[in-house]
């Protein structure tokens, strides 16, 4: 080759300069902001589909594991909030802090988790709604863009109520108390709102929610859906004392959502509550081997026979001994509880809770025999007796076709908690019962309690709720030491 | 090369030798330094004559001198001329230098070389001798203690690994802070581990503006440039290294329990004592709750023969004497010396036209753990080629094959890390499972059975630490093994023209294929219930990069320029494919077609684009004054287009004061040279808050998971598009002189490092759901001073000792903060940010000792008192403390100096080298230390530090009570946080050379034996803490402990 050539050559190189195309990349793994905007324009229909996977991410964002083996979503937070209750005895092992109370401080994981996994949801759902609002009410919706709306307004509001109770007293103690910062689609109160701010948010939402879904049936239980929302709200209105009407209100919710299943019959009793299929549930997670987050999970702590934590590993949770001397003998209930003797120790475990193998189980959050419950709860807060035993039984018989309130040895009131412990026991219901009715914490009513457990609490004490979390404190300049909670 | 010049100089020096007459007798040898083997040729004169022999192929001289001598001068070709006093003496002998070390050095530095002298920038040179002595599949690794303002950190003693280096403190928070590495004039993204370190010709350390900033956008943390042997020109050369020897744990284990009685004695007390705690029982009556049921507690192992559970502790505390049934040592159980072995052979030579120098090297490292290994296949030919008169072109061309075994963890807090695992379990579990008599148990195939802790062993009802889990038997089961090909090229063409000008063209690309399989056995372990669990992962790095420079050179009188331009891109591409299956049928097959489950499938590929202009000019004038410019600029595609480009730059100069006419009576000194930069540099390496890089920053990008078969989407990054780059102003003073015949070389220089604009994950409250933004926030400064002094303490011919020292002390600082964070800092963790504070500042809780009548943790809480003034008051109540917010700032992770203090002695032909390295100061939270003080997590073992826990008799202490539940014993506070100093002994090689006339008649040119030891010895603080792993200081996990590695070598040159 001639040098003139080489000259030549190496000029244009040095003269190449490289075009846009090899700057602008986008990303592979992940979806950009960019690329979604682009869908946009190409289909501003897909506006639907988008937020609809918006709203499909805050399903996935319930159960997905997060920082720690405790930390796998709604499921664990309510878990973790069960073992701070008189239903599980417990000695070891994952949750025992939980258990003894003391895992509410704000260096802990327990409130970092829990604080960061609601508003995670609560920012997806902001983000879905951001993108689904009509601009004026008046706008004409399709039925599935409405469907994703009230699904992203409900599981808003259905975070709200997770985080409110965790981190202030109930709504009955005081109102105006400092609650949690206020996330909407376009307003940042970051400062600690008061609890009936919060409060007028949820319901907001949820009747947002109710309103868009209604009618639309429950075509997906792992979706919300209007018999969800109403269970939601039934338990939301339960905590504000000074709604109008409120029991009657929580009574007519209760109705609305039970509509949305069917009670489970004696031997459907033993199904191992591990589907969203089951005729009874109202909503909950459809998990499978890909979505599934292995022993860090619900089916992996609470089945004593399965694989996990609870059985193979030995951190079995307990049934409080007063449920199992509680129950009637003919109640197929009864039969969830067994002794399982492990090398000359015996653990008094619930059965109800089954793995499907792989820890694949499905999360239960909102189930019809609750509904029930609730409904006897309030109606007899009204004064409606004989309603809240017809509401009672209608759930109880299908447990056991013997059951009779008159013959109960306890008071109606007393039936109706106790009963409903049983039957709700390790969904997650026992903590938000408790600090709403006021219950002290008595677990001397049981045996099988650790003895170097604490045993009572008085009712509403600050043990019952978390501390702001230190990281939290550490990056928000508008909730101070001095907003903390004691 | 040397017979030949010995021919030549016979000829020339014959002639003289008979003029004089009053003559005595003098005689001699004459050696290389390197290697001790005599040179032939050598001129031997005396000072001032023209008397002279030269020596001959034994490398002995025999001269005739006039009796007035003073001085013999011996000089050779490529060697330093030496001067030696006769004083008398009759047998003169002369060690030579190789001058490639002296004043004169041509150095590798961006894109070109440059005369040691001439240099205006900061750099540092290590030659390949002192890289191939370190017994390490890393070059990375052996950095540590061969030059000053390097800090090397190796979180990973696992063969194969790569340490993580630090120039001059740490540059960023949240970008990468890790230097660029240049091998023969590209930059590399490969992997350390990938380049035999025996191929290594030299290593430059660019540590400041002048030097890097070439490099602009990606020098900012400094530069490190690998540069490859090549052939010389003359006859070949074959050299053969082979070196066998043993690794040992270079670093132990904590001091923890080791007996379980002890641990069990201890264990009923803290049990015990959380009964009593619990408030319904006497202390008798606790004592009594807990002799029943400590064993149960502790899952049902009894270790004890014959003895029932409730009388293993009797209520007053006694414990058993009785015979251990079984007392296993999970460390001895699961470690092992390992072998290491590696064999290099280089063929290296030249001719008019052309040089090559190939190699071939293997390795086999089986590291310390049962079953961990690294084993490495190199090969390397480097080849130039003058094709005419003007053209040059060259390639180089290497391939590299590793293998690595590991354990599926070895860092972090996982059961499944070895590390964490036989340090934390209770004694009182035994590896193996035992029958009632205390007898092995064997599978029907005759294999020893493991005990996993999940209640196949009889008696027990599941392990209370770790189980499913059983470090010492996974190299039987499991697998994670990782095979990495990389395949490197560097080729050029370089023409002259015009007489002053050179244009060259490079092209360099880089490819690894990584095949990774991680397979968890159906037998025994996590996957027992998916009945088995594998995870193979298929990556593929490339890296293109391409420049065009054009050079001009040009002397007028005095004056020398030179101008470089040039164009450079670079193109970086990474894809992995990614798949796990569970439900194994035959249980040692990890191979897809064996599994039935599909639980994962993923793929993506990322992309980094750079594009650079670059320009330099050099000056100098009567080979006395120096002055260099630079300037670049580089767009990346990691910003976006509004904010991608940034311009780099970067001016020095420098003055041979000893070249000046009034330092010519100074003769003392040989070399004197002040030195100063400045410069601006660049960094786009931003990482997530996991330390992962980030590609496209400045985008919001969303996860795609399935949901049941539809789409869902969650935010997973929160971009910025104002996002920029990060710059580091970069100034360095020093001064550098080589004195007393060379005897002395000393360097000395101050550095400024003030890195603003930050890429930084500026913290969100959570509550907005997101955790962090990625910004330009903040600026810091490393400020500090680093020093090399080398003197030859003896410098006979028979005895040599060189001692050098090198140190760097430097500040580090955070000079800004964002207006809304300047008053409260930004705290990360245990750590917090202020402005006047540095980068690894702890933010910690006050310990304030233990309460002597109760034994609790007392902690300083944050209070105000009644005139409204905040003070601290001692609190036993860990809640409050943090409600309180009473962190306070203890202290920084960063050393006040650190150094290396080496040696190197030959005794006729015996050398020995000794390089050690130390810190003096800085902290460290010892989160391991904090762990195994805890005051009753059954079944996690102890300190034995827990001896001295407070009891009602013993409460003058610092240790609070034990007691099972009692959280607030070991919280975090300054209580964990100790000295960072230590002392290292990094490598000690003791060698032999064969005298010459032994090994001629074989036709080896020289043969040499040695024995190396690596990693010999480490004092800290505290035994089992290894300051060495973190920068941070932080240490939560138990990583991989270095290795010693004892060997002994051979050497053979034909």
């Amino acid at each position: 080759m001639k040098l003139k050539q080489l000259y030549i050559l190496g000029l244009l190189a040095l003269l190449t300069a490289c075009s846009d195309d090899f700057f602008n990349h986008e990303p592979t793994d992940k979806a950009s902001q960019e690329q979604i905007d682009e869908l946009l324009v190409t289909d501003p229909e897909a506006v639907v589909s988008i937020a609809k996977a918006n709203v499909a991410g805050i399903y996935t964002d319930m159960f997905k594991y997060r920082t720690s083996h405790d930390d796998f979503g709604v499921k664990a937070m309510e878990l973790g909030s069960d073992m701070m209750t008189d239903d599980i005895a417990y000695n070891r092992g994952w949750f025992v802090f939980d258990y003894r109370l003391d895992n509410r401080a704000a260096a802990y994981r327990r409130p970092r988790s829990c604080w960061a996994l609601y508003y995670e949801l609560i920012r997806g759902a902001n983000n879905a709604i951001g993108l689904l609002k009509p601009e004026d009410e008046t706008t004409e919706l399709t039925e599935e863009h409405e469907s994703i709306l009230g699904q992203a307004y409900a599981a808003r509001g259905y975070s709200y109520f997770g985080l409110i109770n965790r981190f202030q007293h109930p709504y009955r103690i005081d109102k105006n108390a400092p609650g949690i910062p206020i996330y909407t689609e376009d307003l940042v109160l970051a400062s600690r709102q008061p609890v009936a701010d919060v409060y007028d948010l949820i319901i907001s939402d949820l009747k947002n929610a109710y309103k868009l879904l209604e009618g639309k049936g429950k075509s997906k239980p792992e979706e919300l859906n209007e018999y969800a929302v109403a269970a939601i709200m039934a338990n939301v209105l339960s905590f504000v004392t000074d709604y109008p009407n409120q029991w009657e209100e929580v009574a007519k919710y209760c109705d609305l959502a039970i509509k949305g299943g069917e009670l489970l019959q004696g031997s459907e009793l033993h199904n191992g509550f591990n589907s969203v299929d089951m005729k009874e549930v109202l909503w909950g997670s459809r998990i499978n081997a890909e979505t599934c987050t292995f022993y860090a999970s619900f089916p992996s702590h609470i089945d004593p026979y399965g694989e996990g934590y609870a059985g193979g590993l030995s951190q079995y949770k307990e049934v409080a001994s007063e449920l199992i001397d509680g129950v009637d003998e003919k109640d197929e209930r009864s039969k969830w509880f067994h002794n399982k003797t492990v090398e000359g120790v015996t653990y008094q475990v619930c059965s109800k809770f089954r793995d499907v193998g792989g820890f694949e189980s499905d999360y239960v959050y909102y189930r019809v025999a609750e509904m029930y419950f609730l409904k006897a709860e309030a109606l007899l807060l009204v004064g409606d007796e004989s309603g809240a035993k017809m509401a009672l039984e209608a759930v109880m018989k299908t447990r056991n076709s013997e059951y009779n309130t008159t013959t109960a040895k306890r008071t109606l009131k007393e039936e109706i908690y106790f009963q409903k412990r049983i039957e709700c026991w390790g969904d997650g219901k026992r903590f938000l019962d408790m600090v709403r009715r006021g219950e002290a914490l008595d677990r001397t009513k049981s045996n099988n309690h650790h003895a170097t457990v604490i045993k009572q609490v008085p009712a509403n004490d600050n043990k019952f709720i978390y501390q702001i979390p230190q990281n939290e404190l550490d990056a928000n300049s508008e909730i101070n030491d001095e907003d903390q909670n004691p | 090369m040397k017979k030949v010049l010995f021919a030549l100089s016979l000829m020339v020096v014959l002639g003289l030798q008979s003029i004089y007459a009053q003559t005595t007798s003098i005689t001699g040898v004459v050696t290389d330094a390197t290697d001790g083997s005599p040179i032939p040729g050598v001129s031997v004169f005396v000072k001032g004559t023209t008397v002279g022999t030269i020596t001959m192929p034994d490398g002995k001289y025999n001269l005739e001198i006039p009796a007035d001598s003073e001085t013999l001068v011996f000089s050779f070709v490529g060697m330093t001329t030496q001067e030696i006093v006769i004083a008398g003496k009759t047998t003169v002998n002369a060690v030579m230098q190789s001058d490639a070390i002296d004043v004169g050095e041509v150095m590798v530095v961006a894109y070109g070389t440059a005369k040691k002298e001439s240099f205006t920038g900061s750099a540092a040179v290590v030659g390949g001798e002192q890289i191939a002595k370190m017994q390490t599949s890393s070059v990375s690794k052996a950095l540590e203690g061969t030059t000053s303002g390097v800090q090397v950190v190796s979180s990973s003693g696992q063969p194969g690994s790569d340490a993580s280096i630090r120039i001059r403190g740490v540059g960023s928070i949240n970008a990468s802070s890790s230097p660029l590495y240049v091998v023969d004039g590209v930059p590399y993204d490969g992997k350390l581990n990938a380049i035999n370190p025996q191929d290594i010709e030299s290593l430059t350390v660019l540590k400041d503006a002048a030097s890097a900033a070439l490099y602009g956008s990606r020098g900012a943390n400094g530069v490190i440039m690998i540069t490859t042997k090549k052939g010389k020109k003359g006859e070949s050369r074959v050299t053969f290294d082979a070196r066998v020897g043993v690794n040992a744990r270079a670093v132990p284990a904590y001091d923890v329990f080791t007996d379980p009685g002890e641990y069990i004695g201890k264990a009923w007390e803290a049990y015990r004592n959380g009964f009593y705690a619990g408030g319904e029982f006497t202390m008798e009556e606790a004592g009594v709750e807990a002799s029943n049921d400590i064993i149960n507690r502790l899952g049902g192992y009894n270790p004890y023969r014959e003895v029932a559970d409730n009388q293993v502790v009797l209520p007053d505390g006694t414990v058993s004497s009785a015979p251990y049934l079984y007392n296993d040592n999970w460390e001895n159980e699961t470690f092992e010396n390992g072998k290491r072995q590696e064999y290099n052979l280089n063929i290296s030579g030249g001719g008019e036209k052309s040089n090559h120098y190939i190699s071939l090297g293997y390795l086999e490292d089986e590291g310390i753990i049962r079953g961990s290994s690294f084993e490495r296949f190199s090969l390397r030919t480097n080849y130039d080629y003058q094709l005419t008169k003007h053209i040059k072109l060259g390639t180089n061309l290497s391939y590299s094959r590793g293998e690595q075994n590991a354990p599926k963890t070895s860092s972090g807090s996982s059961f499944s890390n070895p590390f964490m695992f036989t340090q934390n379990v209770a004694p009182l579990y035994p590896v193996y499972i035992y029958d009632a008599d205390g007898n092995k148990q064997y599978s029907p195939t005759g294999e020893v059975m493991y005990d996993f802790g999940d209640k196949t062993m009889e008696g027990t009802a599941g392990r209370v630490y770790g189980a499913r889990q059983n470090p010492a038997a996974m190299s039987a089961y499991d697998l994670n093994n990782r095979i990495e090909d990389s395949f490197s090229n560097r080729s050029y063409v370089s023409v002259d023209f015009l007489k002053h000008f050179n244009f060259t063209a490079n092209v360099a690309y880089d490819l690894r294929n990584l095949n990774r399989t991680v397979f968890y056995s159906p037998l025994n372990g996590d996957a027992v219930n998916v009945q088995g669990r594998s995870q193979k992962y298929g990556n593929r790095y490339q890296t293109m990069t391409t420049n065009q420079l054009l050079k001009y050179n040009q002397s007028f009188g005095q004056h020398t320029i030179s101008v470089l331009a040039g164009h450079e891109s670079y193109d970086n591409k990474m894809s992995q494919l990614y798949g796990e299956k569970t439900k194994f049928f035959i249980p040692d097959n990890h191979e897809f077609n064996n599994g039935v489950n599909i639980v994962g499938l993923t793929s993506a590929s990322y992309r980094h684009t750079i594009e650079s202009y670059l320009s330099q000019v050099n000056y100098d004038f009567k080979d006395r004054y120096y002055f260099s410019a630079s300037f670049r600029t580089d767009g990346s595609s990691k910003f976006h287009e509004d904010n991608r480009w940034g311009n780099f730059w970067s001016v020095g100069g420098s003055w041979r004061v000893s070249e000046e006419e009034f330092m010519s009576s100074v003769d003392w000194i040989d070399n004197l040279k002040l030195k100063g930069s400045y410069g601006v540099q660049g960094n786009d390496g931003i990482l997530d808050t996991g330390g992962y890089t980030v590609y496209y920053p400045y985008k919001d990008m969303y996860n795609v998971v399935n949901n049941n078969g539809e789409v869902s989407l969650s935010l997973a990054y929160k971009g910025n598009k104002d996002l920029t780059w990060e710059v580091s102003k970069n100034l360095n003073v020093g001064v550098e002189m080589t004195a007393l015949n060379s005897r002395l070389r000393f360097e000395f220089e101050y550095f400024n490092r003030a890195t603003s604009d930050l890429l930084f994950n500026n913290p969100q409250p959570t509550s907005s759901g997101i955790s962090y933004i990625p910004e330009n926030i903040a600026d810091m400064k490393n400020e500090g001073v680093d020093f090399n002094v080398a003197y030859d303490i003896i410098r006979n011919t028979n005895f040599t000792w060189n001692m050098a020292v090198f140190g760097t002390h430097y500040k580090n600082e955070i000079t800004a903060l964002p207006a809304d964070k300047v008053e409260e800092g930004i705290v990360r963790g245990n750590k917090i940010l202020t402005v006047g504070g540095s980068i690894y500042d702890f933010y910690l809780n006050q310990w304030a000792g233990v309460d002597p009548e109760t034994g609790s943790a007392l902690y300083w809480m944050k209070t105000t008192d009644e005139e409204g003034n905040e003070t601290m008051v001692k609190t036993d109540s860990y809640e409050e403390v943090s409600s309180s917010d009473s962190r306070v700032i203890s202290g920084s992770s960063l050393p006040d100096f650190q150094g290396s203090w080496n040696n190197t002695f030959t005794y006729k032909n015996v050398d020995l080298s000794l390089v050690t390295n130390f810190q003096i100061g800085g902290q460290v939270y010892d989160g391991n230390y904090a762990g195994l003080m805890h005051a009753g997590n059954l079944g996690t073992n102890w300190h034995t530090d827990i001896r001295k826990a407070w009891t009602p008799e013993n409460r003058n202490t610092d240790i609070p009570r034990i007691e099972e539940n009692y959280q607030d014993a070991n919280q975090r506070s300054d209580r964990f946080l100790i000295d960072a100093s230590y002392f290292n002994v990094r490598n000690i090689t003791l060698g032999y050379t064969l005298p010459s006339q032994l090994i001629d008649r074989i036709n080896i040119k020289s043969m040499r034996v040695y024995v190396a030891a690596d990693n010999v010895l480490l004092v800290s603080k505290r035994s089992g803490m290894d300051p060495r792993q973190y920068f941070s200081g932080s240490n939560n996990s138990f990583n991989y402990a270095p290795i010693r590695t004892v060997s002994v070598g051979l050497n053979v040159n034909f």
